[in-house]
């Protein structure tokens, strides 16, 4: 027998059942998609880009940036907080849900609480039992009183039937004595509802997964409790200012390549629109990326990012009326002046382009949005000459005509 | 699938008998490979000796921004892909298929189809090669880790790639043992699923691009065939054909082979992804469920393979091709074992986005695969031109520098990657000082792939040596002889 179609037929499945699932399905479920509006701003997002910043996307993609540089922020599964906002009528039940699984030294500070209102009657109590009681207690350090209620068996509560029927026991605790932690503790055994009698709103736990949150709010809502959930948003990347919130199908819509990429030995530049406007501090990096770190880290690290030299064209400085004087960047300290190929200046618009999008439903964003950054369109590309320091000297002095789009004090590069 | 009725009729040693009715013999199967496999071989060795270079290259500029600043075409983004690209079309692919081609004629006893037409397939390949790497050095990159080759190119590599494979399904077809030895199933499924992938995705990703993300999903789905369904079954028929071959031990046990070929199948083509991946929860969780499955296939070759040679393993020590299949298994067996542990999401979340992802490939491509195809070189050119290696000394000098260069690139790699995800998960640090920390990595990693840089110019010098006796050797006999049907080819 051939056995060629066997094996012709069973790579063609294998190949097909991924390809259906890597290609086909994402294609139907993804390939449809359309601008949503943003639960944040309420406007369309995303929007296409700019021409010029198109075609500093390609400069991106042929100078392989994205082999360095990540454009996917990425986020821990979110936590909950739980809050505890009212207790509800049945405080036993709550606060039996408190002190046995939830949070015992809240149920117990609360007890604590009532001893502060003495003093107590623990009524219907058997003989055996109190004695028990009384006994540990006393150990605990507190002071009481015992009353004898002969003869009173309905008092009894229903199904715990008294050893010897007739005798009923109240134990009148007078004072919780030193420790009235212990005396607590022991109290919640057979008065629950002490510890339900928290002051409310109390945050319950912090940091929680979603499935022990639902376990827990099930519990404390059976018991007649309200709480509050409060969903974190937790990430590395936001923490380090590259985005607001996690970066989800439909902020690569409009990318005809979508360079999401691989590796992160530079910044994730998901954002970099927003933490850094200034086109000459971009042109400045583009040049020579060491200029910019070895003036702003403190840390005394040298940029490892590859300089880009061949984007600009070096002259020596010209002065006001050669061409190309507006666009030139003259470095301080240096006898030349560099002025940028049109290559990099769509590469900074490209780069001025990345910005956070707003909060959507599939990714919310945890806080009010940031001041607006001046849309791409509106920021002066080309009217700027600006000296930026070379190597050292002091900020202030090196900048010879301030920028109408000064750069501002750039935050530290993380 | 009817796996056990083939498995019970496959023969469990490779071609063992050397003359069965009208088979080929090997003198006649080596005879009709030698034009296009020297021609394959001659130009993957010298692909992968130019690969180093600008792997070497690109892992300096890692480290030192300023150096070759001002030339374009060097520069780290342009340099890294062509390193990526020649290694794996120019080097691994060809000889993958070179190898493929002549297990193929071996083991079906019959000679190669259409060795001319071969050649030339084989000469446009080498031309798809070259145009590609021009297009990425010159900025033509597409933008799609591993089909970084502008279209023309990948176009001319398809229609290359096709002849070839049409010859060596020919080949196939062709056989005069009926029999299947389970490195068939490895071989034929990888030539099957190679132009289908490769023109699906070139199709999907440069002539009509999907849409946003789908094109995420589309390029993991080709990278994940690639790496997994086409260079792994590769490597492994390579280990399950020459191992037993070598030593001379029939194989443990063809079941267990086919049962690997098919779970590996299963899981081939879905692994890549990583948690964050922004695509559907559903597919990045089926992704690192097959990354972990993955281990199935690669454990039932390692068992087999161990039970293979179990009690020789001496003689996997010995000096000669034997001790590359044996690095390239021991590879296999720990570049699936990582897989699947960094496919566990909590592991995954951590060293997403690191170096060590690199590591992770460079195990997969080099320490199993190049390995292999080495062994595989090694083994199969003296017996085209019917000439021992000129130097041993080259061939072990080549084995200890790519074993010294491995491991310490990858190694070295591995443990900045560790380091960067560890620190980048860390609330507070500060990118700069994560990067500070893997920078001694990077440093290091430039000498193991200095060590991976003379290791294939060893190999290349060899390779020029045997040229050069091969050449004598006909030179002689065209003086002595019409033609040039060299008699030196018909020595075993
Ligand atoms: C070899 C890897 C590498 C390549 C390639 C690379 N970068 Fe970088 N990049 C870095 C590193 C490392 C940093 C952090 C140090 C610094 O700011 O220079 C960085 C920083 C940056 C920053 C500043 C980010 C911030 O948070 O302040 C920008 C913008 C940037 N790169 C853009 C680019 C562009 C555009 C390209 C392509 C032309 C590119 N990079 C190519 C490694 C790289």
């Amino acid at each position: 027998m051939n056995h060629g179609p066997l094996l012709f037929l069973s790579a063609l499945f294998s190949l097909s059942l991924s390809w259906f699932g890597f290609v086909f399905i994402p294609t139907w479920q993804l390939g449809g998609d359309q601008p949503e509006e943003s639960v944040e701003t309420g406007q369309t997002y995303p929007s296409p880009r700019p021409g010029l910043a198109q075609q500093g996307a390609e400069v991106y993609r042929a100078n392989g940036c994205y082999y360095c540089h990540s454009q996917q922020v990425t986020q821990e599964p979110s936590d909950f907080d739980l809050t505890l906002t009212a207790t509800g009528p049945n405080l036993a039940a709550l606060g039996r849900v408190l002190s046995e699984e939830v949070r015992p030294d809240l149920a117990q500070a609360a007890a604590v609480n009532a001893l502060g209102r003495l003093p107590m009657e623990i009524k219907g109590l058997d003989r055996e039992f109190t004695e028990y009681l009384t006994n540990k207690l006393m150990e605990a350090g507190a002071t009481l009183k015992v009353a004898t209620v002969v003869a009173a068996p309905a008092a009894a509560k229903p199904g715990e039937v008294p050893a010897h029927p007739g005798d009923s026991f109240t134990v009148i605790l007078t004072s919780a004595g030193k420790t009235p932690a212990d005396v607590a503790k022991l109290l919640l055994r057979i008065r629950p509802s002490l510890g339900g009698g928290l002051t409310v709103p109390v945050v319950l736990a912090r940091g929680l997964s979603k499935d022990d949150l639902d376990k827990l709010n099930k519990k404390l809502t059976t018991a007649g409790a309200k709480t509050l959930v409060k969903m974190n948003l937790r990430g590395v990347d936001m923490d380090r200012g590259w985005g607001r919130r996690r970066s989800v199908a439909l902020d690569y819509l409009y990318d005809p390549v979508v360079m999401v990429g691989a590796q992160r030995m530079g910044p994730d530049l998901s954002n970099i629109g927003d933490r850094q406007h200034s086109r000459v501090w971009h042109l400045s990096h583009l040049f020579d990326p060491r200029i910019i770190t070895s003036e702003e880290s403190n840390a005394g690290v040298d940029s490892l990012m590859p300089a880009y030299p061949y984007l600009f064209t070096k002259r020596p400085r010209s002065t006001p009326g050669t061409p190309g004087y507006q666009q030139a960047i003259r470095l301080v300290g240096e006898q030349f002046e560099i002025v940028p190929k049109p290559e990099a200046e769509a590469l900074v618009a490209y780069l001025q382009s990345l910005r956070s999008g707003p909060g959507l439903v599939e990714a919310p964003t945890p806080k009010a949005p940031a001041p607006a950054a001046p849309p791409v369109a509106t920021a002066p590309t080309a009217a700027t000459a600006t000296s930026v320091p070379a190597v050292t000297p002091a900020k202030p002095a090196a900048v010879v005509t301030p920028a109408p789009e000064a750069p501002k004090p750039a935050p530290p590069a993380k | 699938m009817s796996g056990s009725s083939i498995a019970a009729q496959a023969s469990t040693l490779p071609d063992t008998s050397e003359h069965v009715g009208a088979s080929a013999s090997p003198a006649e199967i080596d005879t009709s490979c030698r034009g296009p496999l020297l021609l394959m071989f001659g130009s993957a060795v010298l692909w992968v000796v130019l690969a180093s270079v600008f792997g070497l290259l690109a892992s300096v500029k890692l480290h030192s921004g300023e150096f070759l600043a001002h030339c374009p075409w060097l520069t780290y983004g342009r340099l890294y892909p062509a390193f990526t690209n020649t290694f794996l079309y120019g080097f691994a692919i060809q000889a993958g298929l070179a190898t493929a081609l002549w297990i193929l004629c071996r083991l079906g006893r019959t000679t190669l189809q259409g060795p001319g037409v071969t050649m030339v397939g084989a000469g446009f390949w080498n031309l798809g090669v070259t145009v590609g790497l021009v297009g990425i050095l010159a900025g033509y990159n597409t933008g799609f880790e591993w089909i970084e080759m502008p279209r023309h190119a990948v176009l001319l590599l398809f229609i290359s790639y096709a002849v070839i494979a049409v010859q060596g399904l020919l080949t196939f077809h062709a056989r005069s043992e009926r029999q299947l030895y389970p490195a068939q199933w490895y071989l034929v499924a990888a030539l099957f699923i190679f132009p289908w992938a490769f023109s699906a995705a070139s199709y999907l990703l440069l002539c009509h691009p999907v849409r946003g993300v789908v094109q995420l999903a589309v390029h993991t789905w080709f990278a994940s065939n690639l790496q997994y369904l086409v260079l792994l079954p590769l490597g492994v028929a390579n280990l399950y054909y020459f191992i037993p071959k070598i030593l001379q031990r029939p194989l443990h046990n063809s079941n267990l082979a086919l049962f690997g070929f098919g779970t590996l199948l299963l899981a081939g083509g879905w692994i890549g992804l990583t948690v964050s991946s922004p695509l559907p929860a559903w597919l990045v969780s089926v992704s690192l469920i097959a990354g972990t499955f993955l281990l199935v296939p690669i454990l039932a070759t390692a068992v087999n393979l161990h039970r293979t040679v179990s009690g020789a393993y001496r003689q996997m020590e010995a000096a000669g091709p034997i001790r590359f299949f044996g690095f390239s298994a021991v590879s296999l067996l720990i570049a699936g074992l990582v897989t699947a542990v960094i496919s566990l999401p909590d592991a995954n979340r951590s060293v997403q986005l690191t170096q060590l992802l690199t590591a992770l490939r460079l195990l997969w491509l080099y320490a199993f695969f190049a390995m292999g195809a080495f062994g595989a070189i090694y083994y199969i050119v003296p017996k085209l031109v019917g000439i021992e290696w000129p130097s041993r000394k080259l061939m072990n000098a080549h084995f200890w520098l790519a074993v010294m260069g491995t491991v310490l690139t990858i190694g070295v790699v591995a443990a900045g990657g560790f380091i960067q995800g560890h620190e980048m998960g860390k609330l507070g640090v500060p990118f700069v000082d994560v990067i500070k920390l893997t920078l001694p990595a990077l440093r290091f990693s430039t000498l193991g792939e200095l060590l991976l840089v003379a290791g294939h110019v060893m190999l290349l010098a060899n390779l020029l040596l045997v040229c050069r006796h091969f050449g004598r050797a006909c030179a002689t006999q065209v003086a002595g002889w019409c033609g040039c049907t060299v008699k030196a080819g018909g020595k075993r």
